[in-house]
């Protein structure tokens, strides 16, 4: 359930960016804070390791109108993908309202993304959450890896490693490029306002 | 975000739209264009009072600043810039030729800078908000002012004083014109001074604010997640260090 703010009369809607180590999170926050409207930009926050890591989360936080006689305001973060960061992955997901999880559709990362997303369950049931229950979108990264010759993994691999139970809308995307990132925010966005909205009703 | 956007709950449809406002959807372009006339306009506006200062020169100012706010409602720091503007402008409409002399040459300062701030691409938000706060230093300085020469002129002025200050406990955007200079001193202060200075404060700690509530909402200390999640930041810090000393070639001094 969103967090709310009584007081400011506020409810803040959490969005989380889960998935492998180097499968492109961060830089589908990047891309989503540069496409902003600079009227409406807010500042982001990246804390980034020596190795240009992810260190703790991304956080990019603006916001979108009222639900309810409240204004709401949409929380972006990502969570580090290095295995070794799972107390601040777990930490990262308490409270969250929306799942955007980034695959990466590169071959040799096909074990990472499965071992990712079994992460994430682990995680959710601490808890007490059932994804099923979560909106939830699935990112299916770096298919622009293809043009330079790059094994990718085929959709139907995606689909069947990573979708075959959640049945999650998916989207194929270039976090570098921009191909259906925003479209991929858009549509988690929509999903969890509405979720939320009929909670609250 | 615009005002008129927060005016009732979102539909799908209107979170589409709304979205589509936030991360471009085909409209950006011409709204640029349309700000870019009216920012035209108003110009004219201000060059038409420096010529002739009338009461027709100034509504049509004012209505011009209307329309341009109307359309900038959703960035706090030039809307701000426009409610200084707005202030002046009510301001000379209201005591005409006993304006104080220095009120339209602020205004045409004030002009210029928020004209800069629109148009530049180069400047940072930070350099916008410090020639905000400068304008908004030089509004407070020209109040002063006219506060301090409305006393030197004793017991004649407090009579017309008492009738402006019961005016302004009943302040209406629209009524705010007809206000005698306590507009600007009084009900203006809080439209326009102390707004304008608001985004100074609520743009720099937004972060930190916004980290506040999602630590909140993260977590209270004591609870074990938030504990792993410390000791597990503490030996990333630690690894951070030992490579940055490696890379500089310094020794660790525990060693």
């Amino acid at each position: 359930m969103a967090f709310i703010d009584f007081k400011k009369k506020e409810l803040q809607v959490k969005i989380v960016y889960y998935g492998p180590s180097r499968g492109g999170k961060t830089t589908n926050l990047d891309y989503v804070y540069n496409q902003m409207d600079n009227r409406l930009k807010t500042d982001m926050v990246s804390i980034k390791t020596h190795g240009d890591r992810t260190l703790f989360f991304d956080f990019l936080p603006f916001d979108i109108g009222q639900v309810m006689g409240y204004d709401l305001k949409i929380m972006l973060y990502t969570v580090p993908g290095q295995v070794k960061y799972n107390a601040t992955r777990k930490l990262v997901l308490r409270g969250v309202d929306g799942l955007v999880f980034v695959a990466d559709a590169m071959e040799i990362r096909r074990d990472y993304n499965i071992q990712s997303l079994e992460n994430l369950h682990e995680n959710l049931k601490e808890y007490n959450i059932n994804i099923y229950n979560l909106p939830v979108i699935m990112q299916y990264n770096k298919i622009d890896l293809n043009d330079q010759g790059i094994p990718l993994l085929s959709q139907e691999t995606l689909e069947s490693d990573l979708n075959s139970d959640l049945q999650a809308p998916s989207f194929r995307a270039s976090a570098l490029q921009g191909d259906n990132v925003i479209q991929t925010l858009k549509r988690i966005i929509s999903l969890t306002v509405m979720n939320i909205k009929n909670d609250l009703q | 975000m615009s005002n008129s956007n927060k005016q009732k709950d979102i539909t799908p449809e209107e979170l589409e739209k709304r979205l589509d406002e936030i991360f471009g959807g085909g409209q950006e372009e011409s709204q640029s264009v349309e700000e870019q006339n009216l920012l035209g306009n108003l110009e004219s506006a201000v060059l038409t009072m420096d010529w002739e200062l009338s009461d027709e020169t100034v509504k049509a100012f004012l209505s011009e600043l209307s329309s341009l706010k109307a359309s900038l409602s959703g960035d706090k720091l030039q809307a701000n810039f426009l409610k200084i503007l707005q202030s002046l402008g009510k301001y000379i409409q209201k005591r005409k030729a006993e304006a104080e002399p220095e009120t339209i040459n602020l205004l045409q300062t004030v002009f210029a800078d928020f004209k800069k701030v629109a148009e530049s691409e180069d400047l940072s938000r930070k350099q916008k908000k410090e020639i905000l706060v400068k304008n908004i230093e030089q509004y407070n300085a020209l109040k002063s002012k006219i506060a301090e020469d409305k006393r030197g002129k004793g017991a004649d002025y407090r009579a017309e004083d008492a009738g402006a200050a019961t005016s302004s406990q009943e302040s209406s955007e629209d009524s705010a014109g007809s206000r005698e200079p306590e507009t600007i001193q009084s009900a203006q202060y809080s439209e326009a001074a102390e707004s304008p200075e608001a985004p100074e404060t609520s743009d720099d700690s937004d972060v930190a604010e916004k980290l506040t509530a999602s630590s909140e909402q993260i977590g209270t200390s004591g609870d074990k997640t938030v504990l792993e999640a410390v000791e597990e930041l503490k030996e990333v810090v630690r690894e951070e260090f030992s490579r940055l000393r490696k890379d500089l070639g310094v020794q660790d001094p525990k060693k």
